[in-house]
């Protein structure tokens, strides 16, 4: 599985929805529910599926799904 | 000794002078920032004891950072940074059963530069790692800025750098003048309408110790008291905002129409939106993280809430240095809590889509936006008053 399909689980496990379908330029204003509260899980939820850590200093720049899945890559 | 308020004659001839001076590019810029800032800073000292200790204030993070490597070594400083604060911004009620006498002199914009040098110290491994961490030049103008030094907003030190480094945008007549009307509402703002409203305040909370009308003058004090707090404080930044972008600066915006918010959440993304953006991410966010982690792993809901209450609290006691201030955090803490659950109840109860249609209802709308606001005119009363003696 590539890491959009793996991060596409993980965002449909975190918001409850399976009709989730990410794109690159995906930001928090197109998924309703995505508030900074859901934001943390949704880095917690990401770092056990990917087996990764992420800093705060990486976590507070991300701008949108594209930059979410290149941080990923970067730590695999 | 300087009166460092943007109200100050000479500041505003400062920020009109500013556009002509700094609108240059490169290493000049930079040094030309640092004489005026750090001559502005000098000029506004009270006592040479107050340079002295705020210069160890704002090195201690650059050195430290340099020397301390490993991803806890940044605590300790952030610990004797936030107990410094506590001190020297004089919270009495914290140490004063110590008997430890508090200094004679305040600092000046000692609170904004706690949350700069905390920001710089999660800052700077990952931008030492991409070569772009800036040099001491940049971290005392970060600190320092004149636009920003007594009441923010606060940038990011990532932010300030490409911002400092981008080529001014150009000044064409009509953006001189859009932003010259910027700053003039600003001013008047600041000046007229936030005054109107702190004598209307005075007047209700003067009323609230007299015979009669106790109801009518707490309903004055309330609504003229938060309308004060909203003219004084988006009048300063409109002010600030547009004379640093006149210069060739951006800052961060602090308001977005906070009246328009429909509950305490939504607030907190309008207002002060540079603080709530920082708490967010150096408080909130590292908190919930270890709170679903390890200790409270199968109970997200109360992490949720018991990290919200921990951050309002927070940040209630940043932003004053009376128990007014802490029961302030706490009931920005309630506000967010309630807000977060009554969406979960509502999604629950009607299922995501009808709660959407719910919610999506005019009526509705303007009934949250008004308890939402009834809330914050509440809740800031506590805020610059002392309501102790008349509870």
């Amino acid at each position: 599985m590539d890491i959009k399909a793996k991060l596409q689980e993980v965002f449909r496990d975190v918001f409850d929805d399976g009709d989730i379908e990410l794109r690159d330029n995906m930001t928090a204003a197109d998924i309703e529910d995505w508030d900074s509260l859901a934001h943390i899980q949704l880095i917690v939820a990401a770092e056990k599926a990917f087996g990764v850590k992420f800093f705060t200093a990486e976590v507070s720049r991300l701008k949108n799904v594209g930059d979410f899945i290149a941080l990923i890559e970067n730590k695999l | 000794m300087l009166n460092f308020s943007v109200n100050e004659p000479w500041f505003i001839g400062l920020f009109l002078i500013a556009p002509f001076v700094l609108r240059i590019s490169g290493r000049v810029r930079k040094i030309a920032f640092f004489a005026l800032s750090a001559g502005l800073f000098v000029l506004a000292l009270s006592s040479p004891w107050q340079g002295g200790i705020t210069l160890v204030f704002v090195l201690l993070p650059w050195v430290w950072s340099r020397i301390g490597k490993g991803k806890w070594v940044k605590l300790p400083v952030i610990l004797l940074l936030v107990l410094a604060f506590v001190y020297l911004n004089r919270y009495t009620f914290m140490y004063g059963f110590l008997g430890v006498p508090s200094l004679p002199f305040k600092f000046l914009g000692l609170s904004y530069m706690l949350f700069r040098a905390i920001d710089y110290l999660f800052q700077y491994p990952y931008l030492r790692a991409h070569t772009k961490a800036g040099d001491i030049l940049d971290y005392i103008n970060y600190m320092f800025s004149f636009y920003t030094l007594s009441a923010g907003p606060i940038a990011r030190f990532e932010e300030f750098l490409e911002d400092f480094a981008a080529v001014p945008e150009p000044l064409e007549f009509g953006r001189i003048l859009r932003l010259l009307n910027r700053a003039a509402t600003g001013f008047v703002k600041l000046l007229f309408v936030a005054e109107i409203f702190h004598g209307f305040a005075k007047w209700g909370f003067a009323g609230l110790s007299g015979e009669k009308n106790h109801a009518v003058a707490f309903l004055v004090f309330a609504v003229c008291n938060a309308l004060y707090i909203y003219f004084n404080f988006s009048g300063y930044c409109d002010a600030v905002i547009a004379f640093a972008a006149l210069a060739g600066f951006r800052l961060p915006e602090n308001f977005d129409q906070p009246w328009l918010a429909r509950n305490l959440a939504e607030f907190w993304n309008r207002w002060h939106i540079t603080l709530s953006r920082w708490i967010r991410d150096y408080v909130y966010s590292p908190l919930y993280k270890f709170l679903i982690t390890s200790p409270m792993k199968n109970h997200l809901a109360a992490a949720r809430i018991l990290a919200l209450f921990f951050t309002f609290l927070l940040a209630g006691c940043w932003h004053g240095a009376t128990v007014n201030y802490v029961v302030y955090g706490l009931t920005q803490g309630l506000g967010v809590a309630v807000a977060t659950i009554y969406k979960s109840a509502l999604n629950k109860r009607l299922g995501k889509k009808k709660a959407r249609e719910f919610q999506a209802k005019s009526a509705v709308k303007w009934i949250e936006r008004t308890i939402c606001m009834a809330y914050v005119c509440l809740s800031f009363t506590l805020i610059g008053w002392d309501m102790v003696g008349l509870l």
